[in-house]
């Protein structure tokens, strides 16, 4: 069965998803890539701020805060094992 | 580069992702005393230190962290350009054991690119903690290049670093230069050579991302061969996962609230005791200098100058400024070796994203907290040039250690003027004077970024550091000593003639009266209308060069030549509302500490790390405009309502 592709910023918290699109700017794509964060990989949202505009994501091990606008260039699916 | 035998010494550069211990490694390694702190960016420069391994000598770079090899901006530029310019023998990979896969990443960029690596596992002991095992023997199959595991901390691992350093040392005389033939030690470096492998390395743009993306898979291959997860011991994990939540989530900003409310409520109350004694024993020393030089018979005029003034205003600066700041310093180190500091950008990024600047500028604000110089050149984590001058330039709203203990002096006279005098209240005083700090910063930002750094904010990312249980004993006895130390150098060279220049004023006599009585008359009207007096106008003025002289030379301009009489918090608050001070003048006088012009150290700085004289006079004139325009505010209310 297709998972349903989400933005990054709707994942639900505690939830394992898989990265499947990442259509930000070079920039913004260059910064992320420093960090580990490229297609396929797998990504957790652990806190969301209060307001829901920024929340704290768990990469391989690290935790990156991300604002809602920057993680909306982010499609995710739900983890499949 | 020579060692002490005269030998030629080794060079060895240490890189890494921020936050993964590179200071502390080189601190362990060298025995130096690098500031090292729990956050992304803390080493902004490149630090140089020397440690003997046998009979070599080896200087050792300890480089700002860098994420990638590739791309990057600022900061990360120094590391790698050091790298590949400076040709060091060996470099020094370090990477983090509790998430390796994503440290290591730049390891694999360095050992493709040729440079002569060594891995380095830093903070075994809290993978361990959190139930992570490095297998190192497959980690060096893996990447070809040797790896240790170390935890600097605890001083693990160093030998066998050193003996590493040293093998890859001999390999590397022994390949020559294998990466581009250009810099041949201690040879003259083809400076045209270099460039081109610079950017051969760097601007290899079209395969660029698929060499990133290819390292980064390569990456999680060679952590799921060499990285173990016990699942039942990761209680680490989930320790962080849940302190994230309280202090991030719905309740963050009151448990962020309550957390600097207990540190200033520590402040105000146990810098009571310290300040009593310091007082009463520096104020009989003065007794015995003074009838000790009576009796030696020194000149009249030379003793007063140097006892009633330089000595005094030392006195006032040790026993009143030194205790809050010996002790809030401390605690702010444990915040920030505890790794609170970037929840609190955290927190704070939304309300700053509206205000156009960036996240990471509570950081900046942080660190102001303690210095506003050093909150000034931790502005360089900032990526945006836009950003980074907005919170270079709105740094001095934050209240620096040295106007702390003014803003405690004033929020207690405020108490007891206005009938209430507990320590608690105090805190109460002292947090809002903070809070005010705060809100000036965002206003003051907010402002600049829809005037003259107009803009739109830059994609904010920041990466977080896990938890450390801070090393409670070594911290407060080392920024206690620091602190201490710091003041009293800055009492004496600042302080000292300070003191001097006031006996002088307050001596000096034109037509009766005396300089500083004209002085302070003729600035009196404006100060006036700013709910102020002219001598403490002219102590914020006097006190230019160090912010913490700023109460201690009103006070010696108050109580003119005489000798105190008293000389305990109540005696300070008769002596100011002898001379007319009120609950107005308190709030006013402290608003104004909060927004004036910053330390002449603080605005060298804001030139050194802007470049430009414009935004230097900018760092002025903002926050002495605002608090002008504050004190004139609150004056006009006093007399409506007062």
């Amino acid at each position: 069965m297709e998972k349903a592709e989400i933005p990054l910023h709707g994942a639900k918290p505690n939830v394992r998803y898989r990265i499947v699109r990442i259509d930000a700017s070079d920039a913004m794509r260059g910064r992320l890539r420093e960090l580990g964060i490229i297609c396929g990989t797998e990504i957790m949202q652990t806190v969301r701020g209060r307001g829901g505009e920024i929340a704290l994501y768990a990469v391989k091990g690290s935790r990156i805060a991300l604002r809602r606008e920057s993680a909306a260039y982010i499609t995710v699916t739900e983890w499949d094992g | 580069m020579r060692g002490s035998d005269g030998a030629a010494a080794r060079r060895v550069a240490l890189v890494g992702n921020p936050n993964v211990g590179k200071s502390t490694v080189f601190n362990a390694l060298t025995g130096m005393r690098q500031h090292t702190g729990n956050w992304s960016g803390k080493t902004v420069d490149v630090a140089e230190g020397r440690y003997r391994y046998g009979d070599e000598h080896f200087v050792i770079y300890d480089l700002p962290g860098c994420y990638s090899l590739y791309g990057g901006a600022g900061e990360e530029r120094i590391a790698r350009d050091f790298i590949l310019r400076e040709c060091p023998e060996v470099t020094v990979a370090v990477c983090d054991a509790t998430c390796l896969e994503r440290t290591v990443i730049l390891a694999l960029q360095l050992i493709e690119s040729g440079v002569n690596t060594v891995i380095c596992v830093n903070l075994t002991d809290e993978a361990a903690r959190k139930g992570v095992s490095v297998d190192l023997e497959k980690l060096s199959r893996e990447t070809g290049v040797d790896c240790v595991g170390t935890a600097a901390r605890r001083k693990r691992g160093l030998r066998e670093l050193k003996a590493a350093v040293f093998g890859a040392c001999r390999a590397e005389a022994e390949n020559a230069c294998i990466k581009c033939g250009c810099c041949g030690r201690g040879s003259a470096i083809n400076e045209a050579v270099v460039e081109k492998c610079v950017d051969d390395a760097v601007n290899c743009k079209e395969n660029a991302r698929e060499r990133e993306e290819r390292i980064i898979r390569r990456a999680e291959e060679i952590c799921r061969a060499c990285v173990n997860v016990s699942e039942g011991e990761d209680g680490g994990r989930r320790l962080d996962a849940a302190l994230d939540r309280v202090f991030m989530g719905r309740w963050g900003v009151l448990v962020g609230i309550a957390l600097l409310g207990l540190a200033l409520w520590i402040t105000v109350v146990g810098a009571n005791y310290p300040s009593e004694a310091l007082r009463a024993l520096l104020f009989r020393g003065e007794e015995q200098f003074y009838s000790l030089a009576t009796r030696w018979g020194a000149p009249s005029a030379l003793r007063d100058a140097l006892i009633l003034g330089v000595y005094r205003t030392l006195a006032w600066v040790v026993s009143v400024m030194l205790p809050p700041m010996a002790i809030f310093f401390p605690l702010f180190t444990l915040l920030e070796d505890f790794g609170y500091l970037p929840r609190a950008a955290f927190l704070l990024d939304t309300p700053l994203m509206r205000c156009g600047a960036c996240g990471k500028q509570a950081l900046t604000m942080c660190m102001g907290l303690g210095c506003n110089a050093v909150g000034v050149s931790g502005c360089r984590i900032i990526d945006s040039p836009r950003e980074r001058r907005i919170a270079v330039l709105t740094n001095s709203f934050m209240p620096c250690n040295g106007r702390f203990p003014t803003v405690i002096m004033l929020s207690s006279l405020f108490c007891a003027s206005v009938g209430l005098g507990a320590g608690a209240v105090s805190a109460i005083a002292l947090f809002s004077a903070l809070a005010v700090g705060v809100l000036m910063t965002f206003v003051a930002s907010k402002l600049l970024s829809v005037t003259l750094l107009r803009g739109t904010p830059s994609a904010f990312v920041l990466e977080l550091p896990p938890y450390r249980p801070p090393r409670v004993g070594s911290v407060i006895v080392r920024s206690v000593l620091d602190r201490t130390v710091f003041v009293l150098g800055r009492a004496a060279a600042v302080a000292a003639p300070a003191g001097l220049a006031v006996w002088l004023l307050a001596n000096v006599t034109v037509g009766g009266s005396s300089l500083l009585a004209v002085i302070s008359g003729a600035i009196d009207p404006l100060a006036r209308l700013l709910g102020l007096d002219g001598v403490i106008l002219l102590a914020f003025f006097l006190g230019f060069p160090a912010n913490e002289t700023v109460l201690p030379i009103a006070i010696m301009a108050y109580s003119g030549l005489g000798a105190v009489a008293e000389i305990s918090d109540a005696g300070i608050y008769a002596l100011l509302s002898a001379n007319g001070w009120t609950a107005e003048t308190a709030v006013c006088a402290s608003l104004f500490c909060l927004c004036h012009f910053p330390c002449s150290t603080t605005l060298l700085t804001v030139k050194k790390e802007t470049g430009s004289w414009k935004c230097t006079a900018l760092a002025a004139v903002i926050p002495t405009a605002f608090g002008v325009a504050l004190c004139f505010m609150t004056h006009c209310l006093f007399a409506v309502f007062g």
